[in-house]
């Protein structure tokens, strides 16, 4: 009787696992896209606005970014230029996007032509971004952002 | 007979929470591993890029590849093999350093410096650049979904 009971919650637990797996797996591509445009739109905001506890809930502890002067920043250096004011938008101008998704990690590719002040100097050069984002938790997380400046005169 | 199947399922049970905390244990142990294995993939992507082993090229890199140069040039799979095959895209020397690497199941975020000879379209580039490159476990094989390279300003401009 005992046993029987065991063997029936041991298969109930069975069916039910690979069903919840299965139904992560075939949350529709636009669904995942508008999900991850809509934590991008708060990100966006957040940033004009110094907004500390959104940014820190968005970027993942372990964010790796790259500026575009190819410096490497961790998520308490980048959250510091927000607070401190050393980086700042003047516009905000970002679009052209392109989505990747695999499961639960997308790679969203786009083009900023924002005006943004860092330590005092102004950047209006047009760049083109990779974002990663992973869901953790529940939530989408900034894992990774790269930004690079178009058509560099240096180069 | 009762007590009999009750102590060979809380045996099985047993032994498949052993099984699931070694899997764990295996699971935390296998960071370093994984490390390993894209740096490993990487020196591969490298190799076949100076081989032009395009064979190669396209196992390694995924379907949906999102490729950023240093000029801001974004391009997608087929582009970026073109640009190896027909030699406007080659690597003099391979230089990679200062790497970091962050690992989320079967995504790899891997990000360091690079100070490779790399000609492109004829114009040589020395310049040490940053990037970031994400590898991602499709079908038991690492895949390079993205990259992005960024120039390393000169501190005094």
């Amino acid at each position: 009787m005992l046993a029987g009971r065991i063997l029936r919650m041991i298969g109930l637990i069975a069916l039910v696992c690979p069903g919840m797996a299965k139904a992560q797996s075939d949350v529709p591509s636009r669904a995942i896209q508008q999900e991850v445009l809509k934590t991008e739109a708060a990100r966006d905001e957040a940033m004009q606005k110094a907004d500390m506890a959104v940014l820190n809930r968005i970027y993942a502890d372990n964010v790796v970014i790259v500026n575009t002067r190819g410096v490497h920043l961790t998520k308490a250096q980048r959250l510091a230029d927000f607070q401190s004011g050393d980086l700042k938008f003047l516009s905000f101008d970002q679009g052209d996007y392109s989505f990747h998704i695999y499961g639960e990690t997308v790679v969203l590719n786009g083009r900023a032509n924002s005006a943004v002040q860092f330590h005092g100097k102004v950047n209006r050069v047009p760049r083109k971004f990779t974002l990663t984002y992973i869901k953790l938790d529940g939530e989408w997380r900034l894992v990774a952002q790269s930004e690079t400046l178009i058509d560099q005169p240096s180069n | 007979m009762r007590k009999l199947r009750v102590a060979v399922l809380t045996t099985i049970l047993a032994l498949g929470v052993i099984g699931v905390a070694k899997a764990q244990d295996a699971k935390n142990e296998s960071d370093a591993e994984i490390q390993r294995a894209i740096l490993a993939v990487d020196n591969e992507r490298y190799e076949a890029m100076q081989k032009k082993d395009m064979a190669a090229l396209d196992r390694l890199h995924a379907d949906g590849l999102v490729f950023i140069n240093t000029k801001g040039r974004m391009l997608n799979k087929a582009e970026y093999m073109e640009e190896i095959r027909s030699g406007n895209l080659k690597f003099l020397t391979v230089e990679t350093d200062d790497y970091t690497f962050c690992v989320y199941g079967d995504t790899v975020i891997m990000s360091g410096r690079a100070k490779s000879v790399v000609e492109y379209h004829g114009v040589v580039n020395k310049k040490p650049r940053r990037f970031t490159s994400v590898f991602i476990k499709i079908q038991g094989q690492w895949r390079l979904v993205a990259h992005q390279a960024t120039l390393i300003a000169d501190e005094s401009n």
